[in-house]
């Protein structure tokens, strides 16, 4: 840490330094405008000064912090417009910046500085300029600077001054060395005080004691001793009278015209005489404190002058240098050899050279990329500190973790990054994470916690900021846009979580609450956006509500040379950043009709289980997809394009391609085949469908020009190899521009989906009351009836659907499960289901999506009969229903007269074995509604003993696959070995049946695999095999007695 | 150089005083400087320099004033001079080596 303490310390000293020589440029410019401020370039100001006073508060430069934060404050004040930037105040600020520049200069002694003077000048240049009713003429206490443009003196009173010039007295500055000066006259200092009593008004003095040494060391070889004096010499005697060099003298002010006349505000050139004198002047001000360089008053005397930007300074590591220095020799050797082979005319040796051209060439290139790579850590290190004192102003805790501090970066975007970052750590401080106390409430530590993360991957450089707060709700942020016409109600209704997350990033949307004393002074988010989008990069938020919010930035290394894929379009070359490029995908034209489709007005590519929305480059830059049927011919319209186009109206695709006859002429010999490429712009993946594809290339990147800028699907231009210009793509501008969306989280889903394949059960999202999600297994469901409320009769206090002819007895599951009670205008939807040989519809008030859900509930929440339990879907605790309870609650009759019938199986003993408390359950319930004795066990190895032990024969075991401890297909083994056991068929329960599963399971002598929940098939499967070796009993009595006492 | 000696005094409890005689000049200059040092080598952190005795300082000697000053500063301490006479107590309020330390009658 403290090795990291002293880089710190260098980099802010580079950092403060670079950030201060602009500033006095744009001050002045400041200035000019007046009221009428440039937004841009106080903040530019402000930032300079902030992020000085961040750096030096985090180093314990108090000084300079205590400074920079009052300078903070007036900037603060003039961006919010509560402060005219006038003459006042910008020479308060500059003379801060003065300071602060020699502070920084010599850091270690910058705590010594006494800055009180300064920070007074800034809070009365706020006072005067607050409230302008001041006394007239007031006296001011001004600055007197040398000629070098240091601070001669400090708040010398300007009265004084003016009454010496009245006086007929010039004022000068006088440095005089005491030892060198004096005593080598043979004076004392008492004599020469005396005479320049003799000669002038001492009007203030100073002695340097800076310097000097210490008693242990030797005594000093000079003692500076520097005074302001009125005089009626001028300077060209003054020195002689004071026996003084004459370079000791240095000439302030003239009776007739001091620098505090206002000469920042008399643009018009005086007399050549007055502007050499002005020139070689030092120059105070006539303003509270303040002073200003002779240049930037002449600067400032042209109120159009253009802001000068500062020459930024880089600091290099002297092995990068050197490696440059051995790369230089090696070009120039090469060049040698190459004005050598060119010189003899001879083409032999010219390859190698190339080669080595080459080769020195991408050597240097990196090398150079390499000098301005810098540790992403001088950024990330400075927000300990941020942190540190926003948790204590916010009364919130909060640790902060850094990884990846080395992680490199160009220097243009670190600092670009600074500031953006900032905010969103702020951010999370502020609106993520809770108070300690609610963070209590909710079961976390009352100690939050705040991740920030680089890495490097895929090419570019990911910086998360991850926090473990409330989350964002998507709901509110609805509320919100709408509330502040940002969006439509309908559009909130169709908005998916992801987009709705994404209005942070909204201009004019503000994510707290309230606007605190935090979130209000930065930036907003929409800001973040742009800024990063700037540099090149995406930014994403993913969010779960109460557990916390992550915010990923994604950055290019550098922005100036960028690896880039060559496509076609139109006969033109376009250059795509190779890393939006996920993949490459070629559909041939045989698979054009099944792989691509359109859905509604969208084309969509099937990939891998998913769907691709799908672009045309040519639609997205409104050009014509064109193609040349031959070298030499005509171009004519791609009729791929219109392929596709006209399969909305049903036209067979074959058909299309037969009559597409000019498609044996084309260059493209596999014709009709479409060049995909899989872009991705953040959370965004798309299709994009290209002409044709060249090859990969280094691109180096050309701004476009400022007419272009409303081309939102071009980032940029670049010159290719063979000379021609290429524009560049914008993979989001394009999205954008074909107004794609980012998909929910659908996709995560499939792949967690993917994981646990076996735990997955599929499901019918309901709500039945507004407020309460509830699913049920749609395998019980045998279909979904949209039906009219009058449909519905009421027949002795139970519901009665009429349809097709027939009754269906209803359900409303707020009769049987503590559920709102669902209302229903109009019409609604009818579950139908079949349970205990009766056809049953549940009431579903608003219909949902089908998914696939996890079969891990949690069986606390909520337990009543009638639910199996509740999981979280998509941030909404739903609650999965039992629909044969439900059923049983209101027609217990069926069940008895079920179990009563006995519909033949009566005496027949199942063993279960399923880890998932869900599938048991529901398993239990078919196998009990038929008429059977069920034993469930919740993994193999229960089963296992319960077949070992004595007890009533078992008649068939169903298993699960997987399972904890003994796995089904183990079980089924150790069953199918074991002499006594072996006839007992074994079905095996699955919810994916797949080729290798269905391999091994016949191999560990599985009788049959059964899908789960399928009940019909499960109760058919279960009669038929124990009723049809040999008649329904027989065989089960064989197989009890074999089976039934071990013992 | 008769015109110039140095008593010391150093206690326990009290900051050590030296008080010097006659003449500071960039004659024995280094020699005054020698002594200070010497009356702070246990680390001490305040001094006095009384001056009731010394008739003329010149720019050397000065400069042992402002070397004495900073060292103290370094160590959190404080010079006090004592005991200086009208001329001398003008020139350090004039050239406002009384701004940076204490000058008692």
């Amino acid at each position: 840490m403290l090795s990291d303490q002293n880089e710190l310390i260098e980099s802010f000293v580079t950092e403060a330094a670079e950030g201060l020589d602009g500033i006095e440029t744009d001050l002045l410019a400041m200035e000019a405008d007046g009221a009428n401020i440039d937004v841009e370039r106080v903040n530019k100001i402000f930032r300079s000064i902030h992020s000085i006073k961040g750096t030096a508060g985090f180093l314990g430069l108090t000084a300079i912090g205590a400074l920079s934060h009052e300078m903070e404050n007036v900037l603060n004040m003039i961006r919010n417009r509560e402060l005219t930037p006038g003459e006042a105040v910008v020479e308060a600020l500059i003379r801060g910046s003065d300071l602060l520049r020699n502070m920084v200069s010599d850091v270690n002694g910058s705590n010594g500085v006494d800055v009180s003077k300064h920070v007074a000048a800034l809070k009365s240049a706020v006072k005067g300029q607050a409230s302008p009713a001041v006394a007239e003429t007031p006296d001011h206490e001004i600055d007197v600077l040398m000629p070098s443009g240091g601070v001669a003196f400090m708040g010398v009173s300007e009265k004084a001054l003016r009454r010496q010039q009245e006086r007929n007295c010039h004022i000068h500055v006088v440095e005089a060395d005491l030892i060198n000066d004096v005593e080598s006259k043979g004076l004392t200092p008492v004599q020469f005080l005396q005479r320049v009593y003799a000669c002038a008004e001492l009007m203030d003095s100073y002695i340097s004691t800076s310097g000097v040494g210490t008693l242990d060391s030797k005594l000093p070889a000079e003692l500076l001793f520097r005074m302001l004096l009125a005089s009626e010499h001028g300077p060209d005697d003054l020195h002689l009278e004071l026996g003084l060099p004459s370079d000791r003298v240095h000439p302030i002010a003239t009776p007739d015209h001091g620098p505090w006349d206002s000469p920042r505000s008399t643009p018009s050139p005086g007399p050549a005489a007055e502007e050499t004198a002005r020139a070689k002047m030092a120059v105070a001000a006539p303003a509270p404190g303040v002073s200003v360089r002779p240049e930037e008053a002449a600067d400032s005397a042209r109120p159009s002058a253009a802001p000068v930007k500062a020459d930024a300074t880089l600091r290099v590591g002297v092995r990068i240098l050197d490696n440059l220095m051995t790369l230089a020799g090696e070009l120039v050797l090469a060049r040698n050899q190459l004005l050598q082979i060119s010189a003899s005319k001879s083409q032999a040796g010219i390859d190698s050279v190339a080669n080595r051209i080459d080769q020195v060439t991408s050597d240097l290139q990196e090398a150079i990329m390499q000098t301005r790579m810098q540790p992403v850590g001088t950024v990330l290190g400075k927000f300990q500190r941020v942190v540190r004192d926003l948790s204590k102003t916010l009364n919130k805790q909060c640790d902060l973790f850094i990884e990846g501090n080395e992680v490199e970066l160009d220097k243009t975007i670190i600092e670009a990054i600074g500031d953006p970052l900032t905010h969103l750590v702020r951010n999370a401080l502020d609106h993520g994470l809770e108070t300690p106390d609610r963070r209590e409430a909710k079961g976390k530590k009352p100690t939050g916690q705040v991740h920030i993360r680089a890495f490097h991957q895929g090419g570019k450089v990911n910086i998360t900021i991850a926090d473990d707060g409330a989350g964002i709700d998507p709901e509110k942020l609805k509320t919100k846009a709408v509330q502040k016409k940002i969006i439509t109600s309908d559009q909130a209704r169709s908005m998916s979580e992801r987009e709705a997350i994404r209005l942070i990033f909204h201009p004019g949307f503000s994510m707290a609450e309230k606007v605190t004393e935090v979130s209000g002074r930065g930036v907003g988010m929409d800001v973040v956006r742009t800024n990063i989008e700037k540099l090149g990069g995406t930014v994403d938020v993913e969010t779960q509500l109460g557990a916390g919010t992550t915010i990923a930035i994604r950055l290019p290394l550098t922005l100036a040379i960028i690896p880039a894929l060559i496509v076609w379009c139109n006969e033109k070359k376009y250059a795509l950043p190779q890393v939006h490029i996920h993949e490459l995908i070629r559909v041939k034209a045989s698979e054009v009709r099944s792989k691509i489709r359109r859905i509604n007005d969208a084309e969509v590519l099937h990939l891998r289980g998913s769907l691709l929305p799908l672009v045309r480059l040519s639609k997205a830059l409104g050009v014509p997809s064109r193609f040349r049927a031959r070298h030499d011919g005509p171009l004519a319209d791609n009729h791929r394009l219109a392929l596709a186009d006209r399969r909305d109206d049903g036209a067979p695709l074959a058909a299309d391609n037969r009559r597409d006859g000019a498609s044996d002429r084309r260059e493209d010999t596999h014709e009709g085949a479409l060049n995909i490429i899989v872009a991705e712009a953040g959370a965004l993946r798309y299709g994009l469908v290209v002409d044709g594809l060249d090859d990969s290339q280094e691109i180096v990147v050309k701004p476009l020009g400022r007419h272009m800028k409303q081309c939102i699907c071009l980032a940029g231009a670049t010159v290719l190899g063979d000379g021609r210009v290429a524009m560049i793509l914008d993979v989001t501008g394009i999205s954008q521009h074909c107004g794609l969306k980012a998909p929910d989280d659908t996709q995560t889903d499939a792949a967690d989906a993917a994981k646990d394949a076996q735990d997955l059960c599929t499901v019918l999202m309901f709500r039945n009351h507004e407020t309460e999600h509830f699913a049920v297994p749609t395998a019980l469901i045998s279909r979904i009836e949209n039906i009219k409320a009058e449909q519905i009769d009421s027949v002795g206090g139970r519901e009665i659907l009429q349809y097709r002819g027939r009754s269906l007895p209803l359900l409303r599951l707020e009769h049987y499960v503590k559920a709102k009670p669902g209302e229903v205008h109009g019409g609604c939807h009818v579950a139908v289901f079949n349970v205990a040989d009766h056809e049953v519809g549940l009431v579903i008030p608003r219909l949902g999506d089908i998914r696939d859900i996890s079969t891990h509930l949690d069986t606390a929440a909520f337990c009543e009969p009638g639910v199996f339990g509740s999981l979280i879907v998509q941030d909404a605790t739903t609650r999965v229903v039992d629909l044969i309870a439900v059923t049983r609650r209101a027609y217990a009759e069926w069940f008895e007269a079920a179990g009563g019938a006995a519909s033949g199986p009566a005496g027949i003993r199942i063993v279960l074995a399923e880890d998932s408390a869900f599938f048991r359950g529901q398993v239990v319930s078919f196998l009990h509604s038929a008429g059977f004795e069920v034993e469930a066990f919740n993994d193999g190895e229960g089963a296992w003993a319960r077949l070992q032990k004595s007890g009533p024969p078992v008649d068939l075991v169903l298993t699960d696959i997987e399972m904890p401890r003994v796995t089904g297909l183990e079980l089924t083994r150790r069953i199918k070995a074991d002499p006594r056991l072996r006839t007992i068929p074994v079905f095996a329960l699955t919810s994916l049946v797949g080729a290798a599963n269905l391999q091994q399971g016949r191999e560990a002598g599985v009788d049959e695999y059964l899908v789960k929940l399928d009940r019909e098939l499960l109760i058919s499967a279960i009669q038929k095999r124990l009723g049809g070796a040999g008649g329904p009993y027989a065989a089960n009595g064989s197989a009890s007695a074999l089976v039934g006492r071990p013992s | 150089m008769e015109d110039f000696w140095i008593m010391a005094q150093s206690t326990a409890t009290q900051a050590p005083v030296v008080r010097p005689a006659g003449t500071i000049t960039a004659l024995n200059a280094d020699e005054f400087r020698a002594a200070l040092q010497e009356q702070l080598a246990d680390g001490a952190k305040d001094l006095t320099i009384d001056l009731s005795d010394v008739d003329l300082i010149d720019s050397r000697g000065l400069a042992v004033f402002v070397v004495c000053h900073q060292t103290l500063l370094a160590r959190g301490g404080t010079l006090t001079v004592l005991g200086a006479d009208a001329n001398l107590k003008g020139l350090f309020r004039v050239i406002r080596l009384d701004e940076h330390f204490r000058v008692l009658d």
